[in-house]
């Protein structure tokens, strides 16, 4: 193993998430609960190997209208 | 996107349950003509406890869209209490088997892709409270649809016709692989749950 590997893997490091996950729920910390969930759900987007892809807006976002705005 | 709020009575969303209740009422009472005891034009039901998990897709926080009901089974159950005849196999039950009921979309809303949004939020908070199954009672079309989507399911007896509608019970197995195959269905990259609502501590008495 390369010196800058890491010994633990993607299963490791839900797994770890998932405790605190659970920690912040059972202490009725929702923002905290929402932003570990979202970093959970999310993690198989990043699986860095530099291939992370910018996602796409939900149909019903206005994102593009916002960009069409012209900057001041 | 999604809001997941967990309690019936959650004081945080007081507005927004009651406006979700009111929109069941729309949906169950006066469109599909089911016989449900109301108050004041709310569909509550004994199965809506400070243990329910509701998800709801609503427009800038008030109107709603789409909702759906998600409760443990280690109590008593829907499926179990009025259902049980339609399981031909034995009915999962646990701490890691949710109930699912009361999935409800406005009439104007049914071929936009807001089901989809409900569907894949159902498969990420189950993923996030550690739930491995869910069974329920849904119609045949219905559930074929959602097969075609990407969800998982196994009959667990023979359909039935329940208000001349074929409704089959059935169980929905929940992974990673299954949110996936919704997400790429439903075109969808992102999580979609907005914002959770937890059910807040009980403040302490005042000394």
């Amino acid at each position: 193993m390369r010196r800058t590997e890491s010994p633990y893997d993607d299963k490791w490091a839900v797994a770890r998430l998932h405790e605190v996950w659970e920690w912040a729920v059972a202490q009725k910390r929702p923002f905290v609960a929402y932003l570990i969930g979202m970093t959970i759900l999310s993690f198989d987007m990043d699986d860095g190997r530099g291939a992370f892809k910018q996602p796409r807006s939900l149909s019903g976002d206005n994102s593009e209208a916002q960009k069409a705005k012209p900057s001041k | 996107m999604v809001q997941v709020i967990a309690g019936a009575a959650n004081p945080d969303c007081g507005p927004l349950l009651e406006e979700m209740f009111r929109h069941r009422y729309q949906i169950f009472v006066r469109e599909k003509g089911w016989n449900l005891k109301c108050e004041n034009d709310l569909e509550i039901d004994k199965y809506d406890t400070a243990d329910t998990i509701y998800l709801v897709e609503s427009d800038s926080g008030s109107k709603i869209g789409a909702s759906m009901r998600l409760n443990p089974t280690d109590r008593p159950c829907m499926l179990e209490d009025h259902f049980a005849d339609m399981c031909e196999r034995t009915m999962p039950r646990g701490k890691d088997v949710w109930e699912l009921t009361r999935g409800a979309v406005s009439s104007d809303l049914r071929k936009s892709g807001i089901y989809g949004r409900v569907i894949c939020a159902m498969v990420e908070s189950a993923l996030l409270w550690g739930i491995q199954r869910g069974i329920g009672v849904f119609s045949v079309d219905y559930l074929m649809k959602q097969m075609r989507f990407g969800l998982d399911a196994k009959p667990l007896g023979r359909p039935r016709i329940i208000d001349g509608e074929p409704n089959v019970a059935a169980e929905i197995l929940f992974d990673r692989q299954t949110l996936e195959r919704l997400r790429a269905s439903f075109r969808i990259t992102t999580p979609t749950i907005e914002r959770l609502y937890l059910m807040p501590a009980p403040r302490k008495a005042a000394a």
